[in-house]
């Protein structure tokens, strides 16, 4: 019969004890700083000729060094995501810490083949984050991690920067991982996805530069076809991220100050469905700079806010023409009538692709130039 | 829980009470002189400093009468002694007749003279430092306070400096304590209730409240707890503080002390019971909220802005000292996603190289510092300056360049070092705490971190002070309170004193706003 006060110690000690068992303490030495091998970026491929996925991930070196490349890349092949990323791991001698991981870089090869069996990985590692970027490359994945940066930095974070300007200036619009599952799990809407080129390389020291050159447009995972960028402005104009930039008018430029858009569609006709999608676009402005004073400049205010309105609904309708060219709900469509019109929904969902081709739109645009307090008349110039 | 678990896992006995069986002796003071003094001799045989001084009243007149004046040498002032009793009795020509009661009132030239018929009370005012006088063929004794042993002069606290406002402090004597708080306090009804505790040091302490403010439940609760005290030794208000207070088991003091007699008599204002205890020059007061340990007394000198801004950041500066470490151990060694990118580069290069995981150098350096702290206290003077030397040189400096320590753990521990001394009363409380959470977030990553921070925060809740509930007025809250919490509202805004604590004389002050300008 154990002493009741024996117990009451025998009990504490068990607690302690099953704390270090559990390896639940600072002794059991998870993960010192040296020991990780921290990922900034990640590239996907596809092999063809092998029906390979080749994984890239890039590494930042934290020790002292002199010169060279801060980073170092590892690419590994492997029938799928796990198996590559497991010899990636082999290589790399340490555990690859993902929770840094800043941005996704996909490879054409792999867009075009579909990314669908890639992504889950992501999804299932607990240490990934799911805010981080996603973009898309003309050339290789592999190929494009491995190029330094002018500015000396790694160009997973260079990447990042560039996209979160190119945002900030509206120019192109950030996928983010769970956005892209989530827009993929949705009814019909197909991702866009900002495309990253190289704009310059030094040929001696082979350092480049970054751009955005467009988005491309994921259906199904699979790349469908790629937006230039005025293409992909007229995108922003239809799902209303167009808070900074400039409307470029031929004597005029107009700095946007705001905008908002709001978008409707319904389903009309009672034996032949007919999608019709409405576009309502409110834009404040104030005038950035007067081009060329010398022709004709005294333009009013309305004249200007009609040419901007001109703008913007040709580049959407561009925009819209091509996504019905190529079938691709970009602007969420689909996802509108699916929360909004569901019964009518129900009853084209079946037909949903042949709907979608044969739309039809209507683009309101109202665009506002404000504070009028800015001179109309030029400084440089103009008649006097 | 600690109580229960203390009990029952040590077994404790019953402690016999009863030192106080000495058998009853003859207690009475005999008429013959020289019967008095073999008494005395034989009593106080052991003390060796004890002075008998026989001699002659009226020696100048007709019928002079034996008399005996007996005294502890060094704690009696024999200056006065001899110059005000021993001198004047010798001189005069007068002798003492009839009552003893009458000789006093006549003939004695003594501010303070008792007539005392018991034998063992003349001995224990000797041994307080009185001189007794025994007069041939009276029974009783005249006791004298004739007090002059050393004591130390009113100087500057050492705990409790302030830039603004009153420097006094109190001293070991308690008369001048006591004289000190009615400088502040001059009105009749500011009570100082005499008791004696400790069977061997004979303490006296007294229970000083404002009668009319002061919450008579209160006293109560003092009076009751101060009896119910039953040992050898009182030496310092701490053992009085121990014994008193409310959750003997909890890091945190349930009891305030001060060195200071102008906050000691603003918490008697504000209707707080204070302790004074002879031989300590800490006064206690109850009761004490948790916001008592952020509130100085420098905060009611000045404007309201400054000490409003004041009181928060030693608010934040609590809960930084108790947190950071154990933050940083979370960070580093559980939570790396949550660093910020750059910085995990920074990290990993400084701490590339160092042989110990993050949680053990945190240790590692915290028992320095406290090693550090407890030998700063107790060294001599003189050797000062080595001591930082080597603090802050070898320890700081040569360890992290020897790759033994990471640099950012350093900063780590400097800032709670920093930050732990802004809050002072709270200081013994905040290491506590930062080791204790700093060993759960070991354990159990920022979980612990935040399980520790609970369990303390329930802790917290659940303690009161002399019936008051710990963590009032945020817990028990009381909107009025908070102008003197975090914040410190306009001294003519605190009209009324905190809630409970004062018995239904709540309003203070009546003067309105300041007058503006002009008026």
């Amino acid at each position: 019969m154990v002493n009741k006060s024996v117990k009451r110690w025998l009990a504490l000690f068990l607690t302690f004890v099953i704390f270090i068992v559990t390896g639940c303490s600072p002794t059991a030495d998870k993960r010192k700083f040296d020991s990780l091998a921290i990922v900034l970026g990640v590239g996907i491929d596809y092999d063809s000729s092998k029906d390979n996925v080749l994984f890239t991930t890039q590494i930042v070196k934290t020790e002292e060094f002199e010169g060279g490349k801060r980073f170092f890349n590892i690419t590994q092949a492997g029938k799928n995501m796990l198996e590559a990323v497991d010899n990636a791991d082999n290589e790399a001698n340490r555990v690859l810490y993902v929770a840094h991981n800043q941005i996704v870089v996909i490879g054409r090869s792999a867009a075009e083949n579909g990314i669908f069996d890639y992504m889950d990985y992501f999804f299932r590692d607990d240490e990934a984050r799911y805010d981080i970027a996603m973009v898309m490359t003309e050339i290789d994945a592999w190929k494009l991690l491995d190029k330094a940066t002018n500015l000396g930095s790694i160009p997973s974070q260079e990447m990042t920067i560039l996209l979160e300007n190119q945002v900030a200036m509206s120019s192109c619009a950030k996928l983010e991982l769970l956005q892209f599952a989530m827009e993929s799990n949705s009814c019909f809407k197909a991702s866009v996805m900002p495309i990253i080129g190289i704009s310059q390389e030094d040929p001696e020291t082979e350092k480049v530069q970054f751009e955005v050159t467009g988005s491309g447009v994921f259906s199904n995972g699979k790349l469908m076809y790629v937006m230039n960028r005025d293409e992909t402005r007229g995108y922003l104009w239809g799902i209303g991220k167009i808070d900074k930039g400039e409307i470029m008018l031929p004597n005029v430029n107009v700095d946007i100050l705001g905008s908002s858009t709001e978008l409707k569609a319904k389903i009309e006709g009672d034996k032949k469905k007919r999608l019709v999608i409405t576009f309502d676009i409110d834009v404040k402005g104030n005038l950035g700079e007067v081009v060329k004073p010398d022709e004709q400049n005294t333009q009013e205010l309305k004249e200007i806010n009609k040419a901007c309105e001109d703008l913007i609904k040709q580049q959407l309708s561009h925009v819209l023409e091509q996504s019905f060219e190529n079938g691709c709900d970009i602007f969420g469509v689909s996802d509108y009538l699916f929360r909004h019109k569901y019964k009518s929904w129900e009853l084209v969902k079946n037909n949903w692709q042949d709907l979608y081709k044969h739309a039809a739109f209507e683009i309101k645009v109202n665009a506002n130039i404000i504070r009028t307090g800015s001179l109309i008349e030029p400084i440089f110039g103009s008649e006097k | 829980m600690l109580r229960k678990l203390f009990t029952k896992l040590i077994r404790s006995k019953k402690i016999n009470h009863n030192i106080n069986n000495i058998p009853q002796e003859d207690n009475s003071i005999s008429k013959d002189l020289e019967e008095n003094e073999r008494i005395l001799h034989e009593k106080l045989r052991l003390s060796s400093d004890l002075r008998i001084r026989m001699f002659l009243i009226g020696s100048e007149g007709k019928a002079p009468v034996s008399a005996m004046i007996a005294f502890i040498d060094g704690m009696c002032s024999s200056i006065y002694v001899n110059r005000d009793i021993i001198g004047p009795l010798m001189h005069k020509t007068v002798n003492p007749k009839g009552k003893i009661e009458d000789f006093v009132k006549e003939s004695l030239v003594a501010c303070d003279a008792q007539v005392i018929p018991e034998m063992d009370k003349c001995i224990n005012s000797v041994m307080e430092g009185g001189s007794v006088l025994f007069i041939d063929g009276y029974s009783a004794a005249i006791v004298i306070d004739s007090k002059g042993y050393p004591k130390r002069s009113v100087e500057q606290p050492s705990n409790e400096v302030v830039m603004r406002g009153p420097n006094a402090s109190f001293t070991e004597h308690l008369r001048t304590n006591t004289a000190l708080v009615r400088r502040y306090i001059k009105d009749n009804k500011l009570a100082f209730e005499k008791a004696e505790i400790g069977r061997r040091t004979k303490t006296i302490i007294n229970i000083v409240y404002i009668e009319g403010i002061a919450n008579n439940k209160l006293i109560d609760r003092v009076r009751k707890r101060l009896s119910s005290i039953n040992t050898d030794a009182i030496l310092d208000s701490g053992y009085i503080e121990q014994y008193i207070e409310d959750r003997p088991f909890s890091i945190f003091a349930t009891l305030g002390n001060t060195q200071k007699p102008d906050v000691f008599a603003a918490k008697l204002l504000e209707g707080r019971v204070g302790i004074l205890v002879d031989g300590s020059p800490i006064a206690l007061t109850a009761p004490f909220l948790f916001q008592e340990s952020f509130q100085n007394a420098e905060d009611y000198y000045t404007k309201p802005f400054y000490a409003t801004f004041v009181r928060i950041i030693r608010y934040l500066a609590f809960l930084a000292t108790i947190i950071t470490p154990a933050a940083f151990v979370a960070l580093t060694v559980f939570h790396q996603e949550l660093i910020p990118t750059s910085l995990l580069f920074s990290m990993a290069k400084a701490g590339s190289g160092v042989p110990f995981n993050s949680f053990h150098e945190t240790v590692l350096l915290l028992s320095v510092f406290e090693l550090l702290k407890e030998a700063g206290i107790h060294m001599p003077k003189s050797m000062g300056q080595t001591i930082s030397i080597v603090g802050a040189l070898v320890m700081g400096e040569t360890c992290v360049s020897a790759g033994l320590i990471s640099a950012p753990i350093v900063i780590v521990v400097a800032f709670t070092a920093v930050t732990g001394y802004v809050v002072n009363p709270l200081h013994e409380q905040g290491t506590l705490l930062r080791w204790g959470l700093l060993i759960v977030t070991g354990f159990m990553g920022v979980f612990g971190l935040i399980l520790g921070l609970i369990v303390v925060l329930i802790h917290l809740v659940s303690i009161t002070s002399f019936g008051f509930p710990y963590l009032s007025p945020y817990a028990d809250f009381e909107p009025g309170d908070i102008k003197d919490s975090f914040l410190r509202m306009p001294l003519w805004y605190m009209v009324r004193r905190p809630s409970g604590m004062s018995d239904g004389n709540r309003v203070r002050v009546d003067t309105p706003v300041p007058p503006s300008e002009g008026e």
